[in-house]
């Protein structure tokens, strides 16, 4: 019995030890496929319908094209889906011309039967612009083109013929071309969506997309993994990669083992502490991304006593920032004084400063009426964020400054995709959150966060409504010249400053780490991570 | 023997329900609205909410709505996961088979490694062996999992890329799941150089394999070991040993068989450390088995999910503990007769 017992256990050794040996031998699959570690799960694979930046990761760039695309090192605006445009001298009326060797992705689920054409275009824009589009409704909201107030600027989508279409808009826009380019302006497939409309199947055009990008969606389990596979008919130059794997892992320590023991790739948003490691480190190298997002501690302003703008001052003289930029950023950040951050045309920079001032906040808080002893809660998100790499971190700072003005904290921390569900029911007292931009247009930054509708659709964290602040933005829209237009956006920003729905803390470098053999990950600003030309050798 | 099972299942039914009244109470105790706490059904309109509060029977007494809980149970509903708005039982069984998989290779090896050197420590108490065997026992019953789980990691993935340190397979690999055990899938699987996914599959297992049968394996060393020097200690191993048998055939013959009876219903304890450690286990190998799922379950508030994993858990506990007790009845005379005695 024993013999056999013991000879049981030679077999495990021994088993153990060929399998190391051959764990060397690679294979085809291995090689041309790419594992990226990401932070977080999407919500869905559509960025028409959301602004958290894990779902547009995950699909954005890689799912879908959009009609025209930015050059991410010239900031030119370049042809994409749509081979050329022209415009009427109002800038009014645009024409664009398409491609018409553009297919749909093959999968499980869809087979096209054509490529693209002007409708695909008009269904994709209207979904989010007619109400009465049978797609509209199967998302609640379509936050980025509602605060961006596209559907109000867009006047109609006339079909020239198959291949050109023409766009109305009510007045003309400085930003409109720059939109196109954004990732929220992918374009779907008409022709699957009139398939789901017959099988009464309307919401899976969202989780089981459809696109005519680099890859197509094969398979996503939450919490664990998406796989995508090549598109093998994309018009453009066929992607290099014959598969592409996300492997969602939330905490940053993981994701910086798995890349060291070569499980992924590539990493998204090593922590500033960890760069030290990763910098030493042969054979992994790092990709950075200029700070165009800004990270907030933003106030419920519909809940007392955050009503009071006084009380909110008084928070944020209580908060020491410098130690914020040296526990949490490691020298990885700008200090934020405004949302803009300082490489904006219109950022003001005669803005009052709230400096660590713990006396003064503590008087402000006591004509406010705040006694010692005062309860609140922070809610921070559990991951690493491009513009804030350790929210939870970050609170427990914050917490030990406010104790010190006799605020006790109770630090609350939700997994993404939750906290994001609860931040719209406003039930919060605060938050740390941020913003990053999707075009270096200023208004990008301050109307998705704090405009009336960005809170009319639960998207303002602060829930702050300030009509003085909206007409601000309206006007400088309207503006026809750009000092004209600026001194409006320097307007808003001090209405933003003496108010303070929301303290801004930082402007963040970003960073992806990967293995040397990886080359031609596309890490920009203004738009969600490219794996199109990415190559592994 | 019959009073004996009718006893058993008594304690079975018993803990059973009481696991489900407190799996019911957490509906009401967690924060929220008990309507979409139990069902998980989170967006609803005024009807749906009142036509589901009906069939709840939220406006009847507690004891009727328990009664309307256990029925659902019954019938494998569990509710919806807040996160994905899925039923909960799919997601269940899509993760239970790799927990299952993970703890049966742990426990095959904890077998492999535990009953042979129990016995051989045993055999030859106080000797050099005996005490070598102990301490390494000792000592590695004092390491706690997630450190001895982490220094793997730090050795065999970190520093030597031998092992790798999460989940079960290469995800470049697309192993369909059929029946949701691994080597099972991939044997079924219509793909390629199968033999490389094999390997990879099981390089996958060997460090939470390991970090998970540690713990039990120095238990049932411990077991084993005082059992067997019980054993040898008792007269019918001496006048085995008068009668000449070699040492080879009195351990075959007597010893192992006599030593492993009494052990049996301790092995419900290594079960339970061997759940606990799973879950454990699954968290620092990113394995994507229940205790992870609970895990993330728990950051996003998702609160069916986590009474559902309570109840599940609990209850696979409750039997595994009861089933033991009684085969051990049925294999250990001497269990049966000191239960006629009484």
């Amino acid at each position: 019995m024993i013999d056999i017992k013991l000879l049981n256990l030679f077999i495990m050794v021994l088993t153990c030890f060929i399998t190391l040996g051959c764990e060397q031998k690679s294979n085809d699959t291995l090689k041309s496929g790419l594992i990226y570690c990401s932070e977080g799960s999407p919500e869905n694979f559509n960025p028409q319908t959301t602004t958290s930046s894990i779902t547009i990761d995950a699909s954005g760039r890689q799912i879908y094209d959009r009609l025209l695309e930015l050059n991410p090192i010239t900031h030119e605006i370049v042809p994409s889906l749509a081979k050329n445009w022209t415009s009427n001298p109002e800038g009014t009326v645009y024409n664009f011309f398409l491609r018409d060797d553009v297919s749909f992705h093959n999968t499980q689920y869809f087979t096209p039967n054509r490529n693209l054409n002007s409708d695909d275009i008009i269904f994709s824009f209207n979904r989010w612009r007619v109400k009465s589009h049978p797609f509209h409704d199967v998302a609640d909201s379509y936050p980025y083109m509602q605060t961006q107030q596209l559907n109000l600027l867009i006047e109609d989508i006339i079909r020239i013929s198959d291949h050109q279409i023409q766009i109305r808009l009510v007045q003309p826009s400085n930003s409109f071309i720059e939109q196109l380019a954004t990732d929220y302006m992918v374009i779907l497939s008409a022709e699957y969506g009139a398939q789901l409309s017959l099988k009464e199947e309307k919401q899976l055009i969202d989780t089981q997309p459809v696109g005519t990008g680099p890859f197509k969606f094969q398979e996503y389990i939450k919490d664990q993994y998406i796989r995508f596979k090549v598109h093998e008919n994309y018009w453009g130059d066929k992607p290099k990669l014959s598969q592409l794997v996300y492997d969602i892992t939330p905490q940053s320590s993981t994701r910086l083992a798995k890349l060291l023991s070569a499980e992924c790739d590539v990493i998204s948003y090593p922590t500033a502490s960890e760069m030290l490691i990763l910098q030493d480190k042969d054979g992994i190298n790092v990709q950075s991304k200029t700070p165009e997002n800004t990270s907030y501690w933003a106030f419920n302003t519909l809940k007392p006593p955050f009503d009071q703008k006084i009380v909110r001052q008084a928070l944020a003289l209580a908060i020491d920032k410098q130690q914020i930029y040296k526990t949490i950023y490691y020298g990885t950040a700008f200090p934020a004084d405004s949302l803009l951050p300082p490489s904006s045309w219109a950022y003001n920079n005669k803005l009052t400063q709230y400096e660590y001032d713990p006396v003064k906040a503590k008087e402000l808080l006591i004509q406010a009426g705040i006694k010692s002893g005062f309860e609140m809660e922070i809610w921070a998100p559990n991951i690493e964020r491009a513009y804030n790499p350790n929210a939870i971190k970050m609170a427990e700072v914050i917490k030990a400054n406010l104790a010190l003005v006799g605020i006790s904290v109770t630090i609350i921390d939700f997994e993404w995709t939750a906290l994001r569900k609860k931040l719209s029911m406003n039930e919060h007292d605060s938050v740390l959150f941020g913003w990053n931009a999707d075009m270096s247009d200023p208004d990008n930054y301050l109307r998705p966060v704090l405009s009336c509708s960005a809170a009319i659709i639960g998207i303002n964290r602060a829930a702050w409504c300030e009509p003085k602040f909206d007409e601000l933005l309206v006007n400088a829209e309207l503006s026809d010249s750009l000092e004209k237009r600026k001194a409006y956006l320097i307007q808003a920003q001090e209405v933003l400053n003496t108010e303070l729905p929301l303290f801004p803390i930082a402007h963040s470098l970003s960073f992806i780490a990967k293995q040397d053999n990886i080359h031609n990950v596309r890490f920009e600003a203004f738009s969600a991570i490219s794996f199109k030309y990415a190559e592994k050798n | 023997m019959f009073v004996y099972l009718i006893r058993r299942l008594n304690l079975l039914i018993t803990t059973l329900f009481l696991i489900s009244l407190f799996s019911f109470s957490l509906g009401h105790f967690f924060p929220g609205d008990p309507v979409i706490n139990f069902s998980g059904q989170q967006s609803l309109d005024y009807d749906e909410y009142e036509a589901l509060s009906q069939t709840l029977g939220m406006n009847q007494s507690y004891f009727e709505q328990y009664i309307i809980y256990l029925r659902r149970i019954l019938d494998g509903d569990l509710g919806l996961s807040f996160s994905t708005q899925t039923p909960l039982i799919d997601d269940v069984i899509r993760v239970m088979p790799a927990s299952i998989e993970l703890s049966f290779y742990a426990l095959l090896l904890t077998l492999v490694l535990g009953l042979p050197l129990g016995l051989w420590a045993g055999i030859k108490q106080h000797k050099l062996v005996d005490k070598i065997i102990f301490t390494l026992a000792t000592m590695a019953n004092s390491v706690p999992i997630f450190w001895s789980g982490l220094i793997f990691i730090l050795i065999f993935s970190l520093n030597n890329q031998i092992f790798p340190m999460s989940g079960r397979l290469n995800l470049l690999y697309e192993v369909p799941s059929q029946t949701g055990f691994l080597l099972m899938d991939i044997f079924l699987a219509d793909m390629p150089n199968k033999l490389a996914v094999y390997q990879d599959a099981l390089t996958h297992l060997v460090l939470p394999t390991l970090t998970l049968a540690i713990l039990p394996t120095t238990l049932l060393i411990g077991m084993m070991r005082s059992s067997v020097v019980n054993v040898m200690r008792s007269p019918y191993i001496k006048a085995a040993l008068t009668k000449g048998l070699s040492t080879r055939e009195l351990i075959s013959r007597h010893v192992f068989r006599n030593a492993i009876v009494p052990i049996i219903p301790q092995f419900s304890l290594l079960f339970n450390i061997l759940m606990t450690s799973t879950m454990i286990t699954e968290i620092i190998f990113s394995w994507p088995g229940i205790g992870h799922w609970l895990i993330e379950a728990i950051y996003q508030r998702d609160y069916p999910a986590i009474q559902a994993t309570l109840l599940l858990v609990a209850s696979i506990m409750i039997m595994i503990t009861v089933v033991l007790d009684i085969l051990h009845m049925l294999v250990n005379p001497l269990a049966r007769q000191t239960l006629h005695a009484k």
